[in-house]
């Protein structure tokens, strides 16, 4: 009988190198990844109903469903003045501890009315301070200067509602719902350690950007979901759609980020909202 | 009693939650990678040649010449041409450029070496963090010379292919705009 030794099942170096050249983000967004759907595996794993179970479930779907009945003429179960709710967006500081050379910082006062509009208004500040590893400024001696694209603290401000679609609902605590958002950012940026390279003339650099100014303009568009978790403290998420309406153009170039937006190349946004509720 | 509320809400909402964040992680994965530089880094100097005579422009040869009046390199060879694409040298002011031509008049073929002289100011322009910067420029003039032909005119005067140069657009950037005129 073949006996295996111990040997034979050490990791292959290959594997082992790979593993080391991942990134700190791309083994934070596996482990991520992996926590999910370990979550996911847990949650579902409930036993099999009895028929005592099944009878008791129907019996209060059947009072829920007379419960949500409103009275004829009312259409809004909720008054106008629902509530009010201060949220702060957690997901940027949260990419920021995973080595992030950007950020944007963001709170939001909702007010709710009938449960089924939520106008909001939302505030913070990006910046952002980066440099190349690939593009960038090769000096004589051979030494290479990525380039830098240097964005100071600036404002920015979104103006926009949320629609609630289970705004009659008996449980008012739960929201799904849809996002409209029209956001508006200036920011001014620096472009250092920046290389020309001309097919017939060669090379030529350092060549350096500075004080490009941008007004940018865009709209958020996707769905929304918020949880109360306990009294007057819920979480929530929204995945949104970007396009820009106005990216921002100065006569040096287009902007790389914005303040409340991000880098510009990516369309998709994503909000992870802690919600104080009154 | 609050952790198991808390577990009850999550778990109630979790295939809601799961969607969410592969929405989520899916841009984000696909845009941690280096997609690369998909943008158009040169500019050029387009230069259209307008026939205002009998003759026909049949072969062009166009060179770069640095300061000191050296060749840099052949950058085009063409038969019948009616445009031509230069790029602007990227650390000065000023670009010369040698043009060699063949021109025939019915049965008479002629050799006209000309320069076409330019002067500009350059800006560079931030595109994003994968393709770094172009170059833009703005003419600020342009003047075309005769060097050499292989024949001579009734006074002996080198022969003159090119009569006029004329400046249609100022701004080169990333587009397919005439910027010059050259008649002959």
């Amino acid at each position: 009988m073949r006996r295996m030794s111990i040997s034979s099942w050490s990791i292959n170096p290959h594997f082992t190198h790979m593993l080391a050249s991942y990134s700190l983000l791309h083994r934070s967004l596996l482990l991520l990844a992996g926590m999910m759907v370990s979550v996911a595996v847990w949650a579902q794993g409930s036993s099999i109903p009895t028929t005592s179970a099944v009878r008791e479930q129907r019996e209060a779907a059947v009072v829920e469903e007379l419960l949500e009945q409103l009275p004829e003429g009312q259409k809004y179960r909720y008054p106008l003045l629902n509530g009010l709710s201060v949220s702060f967006n957690l997901f940027p500081p949260v990419i920021d501890l995973l080595g992030k050379d950007y950020g944007n910082y963001e709170g939001t006062l909702t007010l709710d009315l009938h449960h089924r509009f939520l106008p909001q208004v939302s505030a913070g500040v990006g910046y952002c301070n980066t440099t190349s590893d690939d593009i960038g400024y090769t000096h004589t001696d051979g030494t290479f200067h990525g380039m830098r694209y240097h964005s100071k603290m600036r404002p920015f401000i979104k103006v926009g509602m949320l629609y609630n679609f289970k705004y009659n609902d008996i449980k008012p605590n739960d929201f799904y719902g849809a996002v409209l958002r029209f956001g508006y950012a200036y920011s001014k940026a620096d472009i250092t350690n920046m290389g020309y390279t001309d097919a017939v003339w060669g090379y030529y650099g350092p060549i350096e950007a500075r004080g490009l100014e941008f007004h940018s303009v865009w709209m958020e568009m996707g769905g929304f979901i918020k949880v109360q978790l306990v009294k007057h403290f819920s979480l929530g998420w929204d995945l949104t759609f970007r396009p820009f309406l106005h990216k921002g153009k100065d006569s040096q170039g287009k902007p790389y980020f914005v303040p409340g937006y991000g880098t510009t190349s990516n369309l998709f946004g994503f909000g992870f909202h802690g919600y104080f509720d009154f | 009693m609050t952790l198991q509320r808390l577990y009850n809400r999550v778990r109630r909402h979790i295939w809601l939650w799961g969607i969410l964040t592969i929405c989520a992680l899916g841009p984000m994965l696909s845009s941690c990678g280096n997609n690369g530089c998909e943008e158009t880094r040169e500019s050029y100097l387009l230069v259209q040649f307008k026939s205002t005579s009998g003759l026909s422009l049949d072969q062009l040869s166009t060179y770069g010449v640095v300061q000191d009046d050296s060749i840099v390199s052949i950058l085009s060879s063409e038969s019948k041409p009616t445009e031509v694409e230069f790029t602007l040298r990227p650390d000065t002011n000023y670009t010369q450029f040698l043009l060699n031509c063949i021109a025939s008049e019915l049965t008479d073929t002629t050799q006209y070496i000309s320069m076409l002289h330019l002067w500009y100011s350059r800006q560079p322009y931030f595109l994003d963090m994968e393709c770094g910067c172009s170059m833009q420029y703005m003419i600020d003039s342009a003047r075309i010379e005769a060097v050499s032909s292989s024949s001579t005119d009734l006074q002996g005067q080198t022969k003159k292919l090119f009569r006029d140069c004329t400046i249609k657009n100022y701004h080169i950037i990333n587009e397919e705009n005439v910027n010059i005129i050259l008649e002959y």
